[in-house]
């Protein structure tokens, strides 16, 4: 990752400078979220901002070792508590954790909430990685009004910190009024997904919304490599319907209030086609 | 893009006589020295690769999982029987494990990226193979893949017999689904098929093409009845009928595919 990027990628696909931001990084399983937040988290610890990962769906030494795994080594930043982990993990394996921010009964949003504040205490021009809401919700009953509350305090005392954050969220595992409701708390809105299309898939990565800075919404290609996630130079414009690479003019349409780009008209009218028939759940 | 067409053909129920009749029209626009591409969307009941005695080593099943290319899949059929244009064929796998993964593994995730593999394919048969008819022969019924091989058509013929559960199933059809699918392009026409000629219990109606009688029926089903083809014993009960439309010529039965060709050919 290039130094001047806040989060990978964000060099190419935001123009000037990044405002300090609370996205919400939407994904399915697999595609590569959690290291994405990883290098978030290490581009800020290199560059001297103290960082907190809270976690649902690892422990504090599996995120250790899964960083080291990618050349981020934490070790020291984590000795010296510019990184800190709020574990929501361990408490399924009776709560033994390497943390001193260790979350026993995640079910209660009122001790998630106090937890962090305790690990931000002290910090100021913070980075923090909230991986998952989806982790979150599936330990709990919650209502959504009370979640988005919990949420939309969260975003704000990290942006009275001068903060960056990064929320995630799988979508598959909620429904679409949650996840429009999510939309709305955040500054940002990171999308990824898996194009399945050829013989390998392929991962994109888009910025759908940013207040605040002008920005690319083309979805970018981007890879998991060795050394982290690396965004790949050229924005692909692809077809919302074969996923093809777009090489001539694209046909646009809106469909939904989205304004989508195809490769031909045929893909345009199968898409609308089965939207009609799918619905929702066509996407 | 080419300005190929795609054809698909559907029915309420089954044995409606799809499949006889989509390979014998694949093998008609062949001969007259079209490009004509078959395949067989029939994936929870495959029968094609059995109507031409086939067993490829890549199955329509290995693209939607994208194991395959469309290139891999596809067979040259027209060769042996002599075609002036070329046909060209894309089975689905009849073995059960195929079938049962079809039919019950997959979650939508994976249906949708099993789509837009067809969606690919097909833009690399107008583009790469310059097919001038891409014909899709598709399951009975509202299933999964019957709807989505119809949204991937231009024009959807809807097969079926003069009997109330044929007429009335496919009105609450095209109720549910064609009339969606129409908002956005489709048109759908009715073939008759397997019509009684001088069965003791038929309908004075339909004994022989009686013009009011579809007119009739046209209206009842609100679509246009493009073709009404009569039952043939020696045909539709024949244990390997093979493209009968191209082999005995002088058959009422081809006269009448030959007539269905034409009609639908600029539609």
């Amino acid at each position: 990752m290039k130094c001047n990027d806040v989060f990978p990628g964000s060099a190419k696909l935001v123009e000037g400078v990044v405002p300090a931001s609370s996205l919400l990084l939407i994904g399915p399983s697999g595609v590569g979220k959690t290291i994405f937040c990883k290098q978030f988290v290490y581009n800020g610890l290199i560059k001297g901002e103290a960082c907190i990962y809270v976690a649902t769906s690892e422990s504090p030494k599996e995120i250790e070792n899964s960083m080291k795994s990618f050349g981020f080594e934490v070790a020291s930043y984590k000795a010296n508590n510019m990184f800190r982990i709020v574990d929501c993990y361990s408490w399924k394996s009776g709560g033994a954790s390497s943390t001193d921010w260790v979350i026993a009964n995640p079910g209660d949003l009122a001790v998630v909430s106090m937890t962090i504040e305790n690990a931000l205490r002290g910090l100021t021009n913070i980075r923090l990685v909230f991986d998952s809401i989806t982790g979150l919700t599936s330990t709990c009953r919650y209502n959504l009004a009370f979640f988005s509350k919990f949420l939309e305090i969260l975003v704000a005392k990290i942006k009275n910190l001068n903060g960056n954050s990064i929320f995630v969220v799988a979508p598959e595992a909620h429904d679409q009024q949650f996840i429009s409701y999510l939309r709305q708390i955040f500054d940002g809105t990171l999308e990824m997904k898996e194009d399945e299309s050829g013989k390998e898939i392929k991962r994109l990565l888009r910025l759908f919304s940013l207040k605040g800075a002008a920005h690319k919404t083309h979805w970018t290609p981007f890879e998991i490599t060795n050394h982290g996630i690396a965004v790949r130079n050229e924005t692909e414009l692809r077809c919302m319907m074969c996923s093809r690479l777009i090489e001539g003019e694209p046909h646009f349409e809106t469909v939904g209030g989205n304004k989508l780009s195809f490769d031909s008209m045929e893909c345009a009218q199968t898409y609308k086609r089965l939207k009609s028939v799918y619905g929702e759940n066509f996407e | 893009m080419s300005l190929g067409k795609t054809f698909a053909f559907h029915s309420y129920k089954g044995g409606t006589g799809k499949t006889t009749l989509i390979s014998n029209l694949a093998a008609l626009y062949a001969m007259s020295g079209k490009t004509v591409c078959l395949l067989d969307f029939d994936l929870y009941a495959p029968s094609l690769s059995t109507y031409f005695r086939k067993s490829p080593s890549f199955y329509l099943n290995d693209l939607l999982k994208g194991e395959a290319d469309i290139s891999d899949v596809l067979v040259d059929v027209g060769s042996e029987l002599g075609v002036n244009g070329k046909l060209l064929a894309g089975f689905s796998s009849p073995k059960k494990e195929d079938v049962n993964e079809i039919e019950i593994k997959h979650e939508l995730k994976w249906q949708l990226a099993a789509m837009r593999r067809v969606l690919a394919a097909k833009n690399q048969l107008f583009e790469k193979y310059k097919v001038d008819y891409l014909l899709l022969d598709t399951s009975p019924g509202i299933r999964y893949w019957s709807i989505n091989t119809l949204a991937a058509a231009d024009r959807l013929f809807l097969v079926m017999r003069i009997s109330d559960m044929d007429i009335e199933g496919t009105k609450r059809m095209i109720k549910d689904i064609y009339d969606s699918l129409a908002r956005f392009g489709s048109k759908y026409f009715i073939i008759l098929n397997k019509v009684a000629l001088a069965s003791p219990t038929a309908k004075k109606l339909w004994e022989k093409e009686d013009a009011a009688g579809i007119a009739e029926l046209e209206k009842d089903i609100g679509s246009r009845v493009v073709a009404s083809i009569p039952c043939f014993c020696d045909v539709n009960f024949n244990r390997h009928e093979f493209l009968s439309a191209v082999k005995q010529p002088e058959h009422l039965f081809s006269k009448k595919l030959i007539g269905l060709s034409e009609a639908i050919k600029d539609l």
